[in-house]
């Protein structure tokens, strides 16, 4: 059953320890935490440790968990507990444990996070239907019910029970099996800010817990007070998720339980029996909403996070199939330079070959080539840039570099539908807080619009006019005007819509993306048609200063 | 013919000094040009016995500027080089894609000299 690895039979051997230790202490604590004349615990951590190791470890070593937490309870029992009720209890809980993991394999997608509603949902009902089934067969309900045991009748011995362990499920074994999923990585990755975020929620979660349960029985005249526990407990929930909401819940059953073990608290006027009732009656319906909302919020952020990823593909997309479109272009490109190369190239070995090679038209030449290897190393490295998939990456930018990265890509297209282009770049601008390959992709989708514009524009008058200036002091403006076919009259945002286009080819994604860049980058993108001809698109950006 | 003068008529510098060159180191004599016009100006010079005309011009495609050369009566032989993928329009021409081997521009620039 073991691996051969010693490393690994030692780090099993100390986790098969570890476990018989916190069963043990959870034992004891669950004995020592019960009101005067009962033999019921309020709350059977033991159970929740026994059911936390469970779903931790593989059903090939469930043996093993089951063995060392029968051999601990046996150990931590027995002063107490004749051998018949101890081994009783052993089987009973085991069943129950054994069940619920069980039926969380099955149905609760494990391992448990907590994370969706389903998993909470599934986890609250399953540990406690479970927990109120397997109470039936324990003991104590057992022998109430043969009138055995004097001091309950068997629903009320029942109750208490079912109760107990279901409290026990429910608040103790997330918070074991959370963190013995992620261990401490979760507080490593905090940032600073986080980190003090979460020391605010701790320390207005104990203050809250003490006042409310460390105060004398006065304020039970007060009930309303207990109210006070959400705020700090929903603050946990919303921005700690599931681990640190469950572990705020079991702070929080812990200060109570505490409190009303001192007869401090809300419930210290009650009987004992009702304080036990009460105390659990508190933690059951406070955790299931607090680990819902946990979940609901989770859910949200992992929504949110994939629409962001989502939407990051497909803006690379979009570039890939600008990219494309420019390929013909980009090629055409490439060949000069190549063409020169290879005639120079080919013009010195000729004149070496025919001995007229002289040392100055030679170094000349060679000149020429590392030049003209050098522009198109730009070009495929400009290309590279744009089409490369990364990370988004804001920093400040000047939008002049922008604008001129997008004309030089978009160089070889405008050469050969013969646009001139007039640009106003000064590079005074102030510069702008963005991702500079987006940036770009929004530029040269613009160009590309207004070249595609101008098709039944006469070839002389195909002008693109680049505008940039500083709009006033927190904005820069870009101006791209073009001479063509303008927009749609009454529908000048309908162009910004997706899949909408003008042309035979295309996706009519480019405005769209374009759009939803800016929008991202806290700018607005838009068009108007010009008092003559063509339109004119304008991109507000906010400066950095 | 001992020395072939040949108009090279190509608006990228590089390209036109790289195949001028060219064409110089085997022993032709040259002409560079950057656009149809200023080929059309050279004409009253020195007729060349040849043109390497590149495709896309800034002032007019390379094709248009041979047919307004034929309209004139002006037969010149030309080999027409492009960095474009589509040749289909000039089936009539020897279309030559750029980057353009030393072997087949000669080659070229004999055949339409030996066709005259």
């Amino acid at each position: 059953m073991w691996p051969h690895l010693s490393k690994n039979r030692v780090s099993r051997i100390a986790w098969l320890g570890a476990l018989a230790l916190g069963y043990y202490v959870a034992v004891r604590l669950g004995l020592s935490f019960r009101f005067q004349n009962s033999i019921i615990g309020v709350v059977w951590i033991a159970n929740a440790v026994l059911l936390a190791a469970l779903l931790l470890t593989p059903v090939a070593r469930w043996p093993w968990v089951l063995a060392v937490t029968a051999v601990t309870h046996l150990a931590a029992m027995l002063p107490d507990a004749a051998l018949w009720r101890a081994l009783w209890q052993i089987g009973i809980n085991a069943a129950l444990t054994t069940t619920t993991a069980l039926v969380l394999r099955r149905f609760a997608d494990l391992p448990l996070t907590l994370a969706t509603r389903r998993q909470v949902l599934v986890y609250t009902v399953a540990s406690f239907a479970l927990a109120a089934l397997f109470a039936l067969g324990t003991p104590i309900v057992v022998r109430s019910a043969l009138g055995l045991e004097p001091s309950y009748t068997h629903a009320v011995a029942w109750l208490r029970v079912a109760l107990s362990n279901g409290a026990a499920l429910l608040l103790v074994t997330p918070v074991i099996v959370l963190w013995g999923q992620h261990g401490l990585t979760p507080l490593e990755r905090l940032t600073p800010r986080a980190m003090l975020e979460g020391g605010a929620i701790v320390v207005c979660l104990f203050t809250v817990g003490f006042v409310l349960f460390g105060t004398g029985s006065e304020i039970a005249r007060f009930p309303a007070l207990l109210m006070l526990i959400f705020p700090p407990l929903l603050w946990a929930a919303v921005r700690l998720g599931p681990l640190g909401a469950s572990t705020a819940l079991l702070g929080i059953a812990a200060v109570s339980a505490w409190g009303t073990a001192g007869q401090l608290g809300p419930f210290v006027a009650f009987s004992d029996a009702t304080k036990v009732l009460s105390l659990q009656l508190f933690w059951i319906t406070m955790s299931t909403p607090i680990l819902l909302l946990a979940a609901v919020i989770r859910e949200r952020e992992q929504a949110e996070s994939s629409l962001l990823t989502l939407r990051q593909h497909l803006t690379h997309a979009t570039r890939v199939a600008t990219a494309g479109e420019l390929s013909g272009a980009l090629a055409h490109e490439l060949r000069q330079p190549l063409t020169a190369i290879l005639a120079n190239a080919q013009a010195a070995r000729t004149l070496l070959d025919k001995g007229f090679a002289d040392a100055d038209e030679l170094r000349m030449i060679l000149d020429d080539i590392a030049l003209q290897d050098r522009y198109a190393a730009d070009v495929i490295t400009r290309l590279r840039a744009f089409v490369q998939e990364r990370e988004p990456h804001f920093e400040p930018i000047a939008l002049d570099v922008v604008v001129r990265d997008a004309l030089a890509l978009t160089k070889a297209l405008l050469d050969r539908i013969g646009v001139s282009v007039d640009a106003d770049l000064p590079p005074d601008v102030p510069r702008v807080w963005g991702d500079a390959v987006q940036l770009v992709q929004v530029v040269l989708n613009l160009i590309l619009n207004a070249c595609e514009s101008m098709y039944h524009t006469p070839a002389p008058e195909r002008r693109l006019r680049v505008e940039l200036a500083r709009n006033d002091t927190h904005f820069v403006e870009l101006a791209i005007a073009d001479r063509g076919d303008g927009l749609p009259l009454g529908a000048q945002d309908k162009v910004f819509e997706p899949f909408f286009t003008t042309k035979e080819t295309g996706l009519g994604l480019g405005l769209a993306i374009g759009r939803s860049i800016v929008t991202a980058h806290g700018g607005r993108l838009w068009g108007e048609n010009n008092e003559g001809r063509g339109a004119t698109f304008r991109v507000l950006l906010r400066a950095t200063a | 013919m001992t020395s072939p003068y040949v108009a090279i008529v190509e608006d990228d510098d590089s390209v036109r000094v790289a195949l001028g060159r060219l064409c110089r180191a085997y022993g032709m004599s040259t002409r560079e040009l950057a656009t149809a016009h200023e080929l059309v100006a050279s004409l009253t010079e020195r007729r060349p016995d040849c043109v390497v005309l590149d495709l896309q011009l800034p002032d007019c495609d390379g094709l248009d500027a041979d047919e307004w050369l034929r309209e004139r009566g002006i037969e010149l032989p030309v080999v027409i080089i492009t960095g474009r993928d589509d040749t289909k329009r000039s089936s009539e021409h020897v279309v030559l894609p750029k980057p353009v081997d030393d072997t087949t521009l000669l080659a070229a620039i004999r055949n339409v000299l030996n066709g005259r």
